[in-house]
């Protein structure tokens, strides 16, 4: 877990001992979120049922995967899926491409349906790209959080979000690359999937 | 004018403009570069010319000089903007919002050996090399007013040249409409870059062809007499005086050639406060703030702002 290609908050790459999860093939939709949640308002970016939903913050993310009896995934455990069986730098590959993810573009360009481009060697969609995804930790630098349990890392008061959107660049969409926010926050770029133990 | 390529209008006198420290070592740097000549400036490399070493270099003739000019620049120091100021108070998001921190956070940024990626409706797309670029431009210094959307401005002597002389030689199509600039990109080294994820970096600027032609339209590769600071936009920036600060784009990492009007940065953010064109109008609002006053650097006192930033003989026809 980690890249050395990112700053200190990526470093270092370290082993994290993972269960068993499962993990949505699809970024969530507009139309399944808005069966949970019939008041939402769309993005002007992603205005299509089969559109990522997006203005939700960690908060709706995390209780819309409960109410899906799921959770968010953690982080190693988003960052392990989207690398796929080979370990790569971007969920479709070594190298940055955009013929097989939504990133790069212009931001007027908005996202692609959820079941856009191949999957990656997991069977698991846009990992790389189309939309920021809430995960379920907060905030902690590497070198102070031993393993991934989760209480320990409350120290700080942001959650994780990874993999890009439609309108960053390559650095953004490396699936080693961590960023934060407050999980209050609504964006028009962020969206989420879930994760199940195994029973 | 010394050193003034050219010296119509709207230039500001170098007198007015200049502190007297940074005056100094203004003509410091012009004098080993050993090529003054006339009022051309002429330059070898940027490397050698705009180094710290050439800046500072002592000659013999530079005593007599600056006591020459001493009368003038006691009579304007309460008028000038301290490079003090202009190096300390800077909009660069790429770095984050605070502007004290900026030219402590911008040292990271690797600013030798910096390229240009020439692209879009170029008869040859290319890579420029930003040393050879200086090489083969005709250098000229050039004082200008810089108004911040903010209400606060400067008065900054810059080093460079024309934007039209640069387009001369990149050889567009006569498709092209529009020259688009954008900034690097590399949150490694730009922590805003990183923080402020959601931001649709690089940061993007433009202008139509015509205002890009314009004789005002100036590339500065220098500053108070030297190499840019990072925080100021090195090595390479843009500087549109008629235009808010924000179209005066910094350390520019692409040129592209397009038909259509590009998205901006600021635009792409806000697109209800920022529009494409940015002319200084002191008498329509623009973005948060009310934009008939402003605020020298250093000053406490407001100054009424002026149409075009005071250049509105040169540059009205543009948009008549």
């Amino acid at each position: 877990m980690g890249t050395e290609e990112g700053t200190e908050v990526e470093r270092p790459v370290h082993k994290v001992y993972l269960g068993e999860f499962r993990i949505s093939r699809f970024e969530v939709s507009n139309l399944e979120f808005e069966i949970f949640q019939p008041s939402h308002t769309r993005s002007v970016s992603s205005p299509c049922d089969q559109c990522p939903v997006t203005m939700i913050n960690w908060f709706e993310a995390s209780s819309y995967c409960k109410n899906k009896n799921g959770r968010l995934p953690s982080e190693a455990e988003w960052e392990k899926a989207a690398r796929g069986p080979a370990g790569y730098r971007y969920s479709f590959g070594e190298n940055p491409d955009q013929s097989k993810s939504n990133f790069g573009y212009e931001f007027q360009v908005g996202v692609k349906a959820v079941n856009s481009f191949q999957p990656n060697g997991f069977g698991l969609y846009n990992m790389s790209g189309n939309v920021w995804e809430w995960v379920d930790d907060w905030f902690s630098f590497y070198a102070k959080a031993k393993r991934e349990t989760r209480s320990e890392m409350m120290v700080f008061n942001e959650k994780i979000l990874r993999g890009g959107s439609w309108y960053n660049t390559a650095y953004y969409v490396n699936v080693g690359m961590r960023f934060k926010l407050n999980p209050d926050i609504k964006l028009n770029s962020i969206g989420f999937r879930c994760a199940w133990d195994i029973q | 004018m010394f050193g003034i390529k050219i010296s119509p209008a709207w230039d500001i006198s170098e007198n007015d403009a200049t502190p007297e420290e940074i005056y100094l070592n203004r003509r410091k740097f012009l004098e080993n570069t050993g090529k003054l000549g006339g009022n051309i400036l002429a330059f070898n490399t940027l490397s050698n010319l705009l180094t710290p070493k050439g800046v500072f270099a002592a000659s013999s003739s530079f005593s007599k000089s600056i006591s020459q000019n001493e009368t003038n620049l006691a009579d304007l120091r309460d008028r000038v903007t301290s490079e003090i100021l202009t190096s300390r108070y800077n909009n660069f998001y790429e770095f984050g919002t605070l502007k004290g921190d900026i030219s402590l956070l911008a040292k990271k940024l690797p600013v030798g050996e910096w390229t240009i990626k020439v692209e879009g409706l170029v008869h040859e797309p290319r890579i420029l090399d930003v040393d050879k670029i200086v090489q083969t431009m005709p250098l000229e210094q050039r004082v200008y007013r810089l108004r911040c959307v903010e209400t606060w401005s400067a008065i900054i002597p810059w080093s460079g040249f024309s934007l039209r002389e640069l387009i001369k030689i990149l050889n567009p199509l006569s498709t092209a409409r529009y020259i688009k600039f954008k900034t690097f990109v590399d949150p490694n080294i730009a922590p805003g870059q990183k923080k402020r994820f959601w931001e649709p970096w690089p940061y993007v600027e433009g202008l139509s062809m015509s205002e890009a032609m314009h004789n005002l339209a100036f590339v500065a590769v220098g500053m108070y007499g030297h190499q840019l600071n990072p925080q100021n936009g090195a090595p390479i920036r843009l500087v549109v005086p008629w235009k808010y600060g924000f179209k005066s784009i910094k350390s520019i990492d692409v040129i592209e050639f397009v038909k259509d009007r590009p998205n901006t940065f600021w635009q792409t953010v806000s697109p209800l406060e920022y529009d494409f064109w940015a002319n200084v109008e002191p008498d329509v609002p623009y973005a948060k703030w009310d934009q008939r006053f402003e605020v020298l650097l250093g000053k406490t006192k407001k100054e009424k702002t002026m149409l075009y930033n005071g250049y509105a003989a040169q540059v009205a026809k543009l948009y008549s």
